[in-house]
């Protein structure tokens, strides 16, 4: 007798390796997948508001995370095979007038940001920043969630046609991202 | 792939990223089944995820425009100097004589102002020093030129002489202005400088910033790096008229901005002290507002104890 959850899960497992296998994985590797998932589900995660969105974000993320990891081992690799490369990435500490210049390239992007209307701007930094969802902006503004999300989508347009037309600047992290936060880790 | 339909596509990747934030389960089952029509949708929707993943940089990186409490559109004009007003006209007479300092050639002194105070400071060569609360600024009656903040943010209202330029030192770290006004602050995140008007040089003779109005310099010190961002040059020292502007400000340096501005000691939870915060802050309004509607953006409780705030984190549903 599993938890609640691992119940719902085997009833959508199937569906689950579909989105995995879209995906671009292979079958044995979303079945390893599933079966991990399985598992965390064993611990008690109180109860969840929509059981079967938050199963397939659980899947997606825990995708994620494995793409990533895969990516950043597989780069590891390559690494070591050349003998130690001169990449962007070993050497860190760029000067600081390298930096200045990186964070020109991104400006455009900034550019595009700053320049929304107050409006998709303020729900914009709500969404990215507050960590608000749409329905909490919607509630605050007393709009509907419709339009919040119309005026996100405007926002992502134009920071996606920003960075289209910046792609040929080598990018770098010179803003330093924010961290981002889980819902576990605000729970002080 | 023509950019029409490269732009298409990117539209479509960004209502799903949209739609399936908050969505159930037959909102993935219908993504799942457009994922399957081609793997351009897979990598259109991949692309809109990293975005996403920035975005939160570049949109703290953007100036905020003057924030405002979600139901209140009125601008932020009253000049209330609600905290220190009597305080303003302080002079340089009641500044701390200090000595030479051991320094040849100089003879400084200290001008320091308490939590929640603001003092006003007119140079004899007509220059003006403002303190913004628990800072301190030593100056030197042998140059008229010259000012070090030691602790806190001031704003620098110069008059550029070409012959004479005024020099600010932060620690190591040394401002050359070109005329102008400027806002300088100093904390554990390092030196902060804004610009209202003219041109001031950060490091003359290091990094040789030249920095323009609403042109902020960041620089956290040690091998970090310096970024440079934007703000609304009417925004620059504008703790002066009883509000605190951010760009993206960790929340452990807003909480000490408010401790100088409030004199009330405010603390912010471990689990918040890195998140980010853009807009600007009245001070002005009272102390239960302020702190309420501040917690609400931030997603935060504000929490009263008896010798000030603490911001702590709200207890979210599980996710």
């Amino acid at each position: 007798m599993g938890t609640q959850l691992q119940q719902t899960f085997l009833d959508l497992r199937s569906a689950l390796c579909r989105y995995l296998l879209a995906r671009g994985l292979a079958v044995a590797d979303a079945e390893d997948l599933l079966q991990d998932i399985f598992i965390k589900l064993g611990r008690d995660r109180g109860p969840v508001d929509e059981p079967r969105a938050y199963l397939y974000r659980m899947t997606h993320n825990l995708w994620l995370d494995q793409r990533r990891s895969t990516g950043r081992r597989m780069r590891r690799d390559d690494e070591w095979a050349g003998g130690g490369t001169d990449t962007a990435e070993s050497n860190p500490q760029p000067s600081s007038e390298q930096r200045l210049i990186a964070r020109e390239q991104l400006a455009a992007m900034v550019a595009a940001i700053t320049a929304l209307p107050v409006r998709t701007g303020d729900i914009f930094r709500r969404y990215r920043l507050g960590g608000q969802t749409q329905k909490a902006i919607a509630d605050a503004l007393g709009i509907s969630k419709s339009a919040v999300e119309k005026h996100l989508y405007r926002a992502f347009a134009v920071l996606a046609a920003a960075r289209a037309a910046c792609d040929e600047c080598p990018q770098d992290a010179t803003i330093a991202p924010p961290e981002r936060h889980s819902g576990r880790e605000d729970r002080a | 792939m023509t950019n029409e339909a490269a732009e298409a596509l990117s539209d479509a990747a960004i209502g799903w990223h949209l739609r399936l934030a908050d969505g159930s389960g037959e909102d993935w089952e219908a993504f799942t089944a457009w994922l399957e029509q081609s793997p351009a949708h897979a990598s259109a929707y991949d692309a809109i995820e990293a975005l996403d993943a920035e975005a939160g940089a570049v949109v703290a990186a953007a100036v905020p425009p003057s924030l405002v409490a979600a139901n209140d559109d009125t601008p932020v004009r009253s000049r209330l100097w609600w905290f220190g007003g009597a305080a303003v006209a302080a002079s340089v007479a009641g500044a701390m004589l200090l000595g030479s300092q051991g320094l040849p050639g100089r003879e400084v002194y200290r001008i320091e102002s308490r939590p929640g105070q603001t003092r006003h400071v007119v140079l004899a060569s007509g220059d003006t020093i403002t303190l913004n609360g628990d800072s301190r600024v030593m100056l030197d009656r042998r140059n008229v030129r010259f000012a070090a903040l030691e602790r806190g943010e001031a704003s620098f209202g110069i008059t550029h002489d070409a012959a004479a330029p005024f020099l600010v030192e932060v620690g190591d770290d040394r401002i050359q202005d070109v005329g102008t006004e400027f806002n300088v602050a100093r904390g554990e995140d390092g030196v902060r400088v804004a610009v209202a008007k003219g041109v001031v040089v950060y490091n003359p003779g290091r990094e040789a910033v030249r920095l323009g109005a609403g042109q902020v310099l960041s620089d956290p010190g040690g091998d970090g790096a310096v970024v440079l961002t934007r703000v609304d040059p009417a925004n620059v020292g504008a703790w002066r008229s009883g509000r605190l502007s951010y760009d993206a400000a960790p929340l452990s340096q807003v909480a000490v901005d408010l401790s100088r501005a409030t004199g009330q000691r405010v603390r912010v939870a471990p689990a918040l002290a890195d998140r980010r915060f853009s807009g600007t802050i009245r001070i002005s309004a009272s102390r239960d507002v302020l702190f309420g509607d501040l917690a609400q953006m931030l997603g935060a409780e504000a929490r009263r104890e008896h010798d000030g705030w603490t911001l702590v984190a709200r207890p979210r549903a599980a996710q």
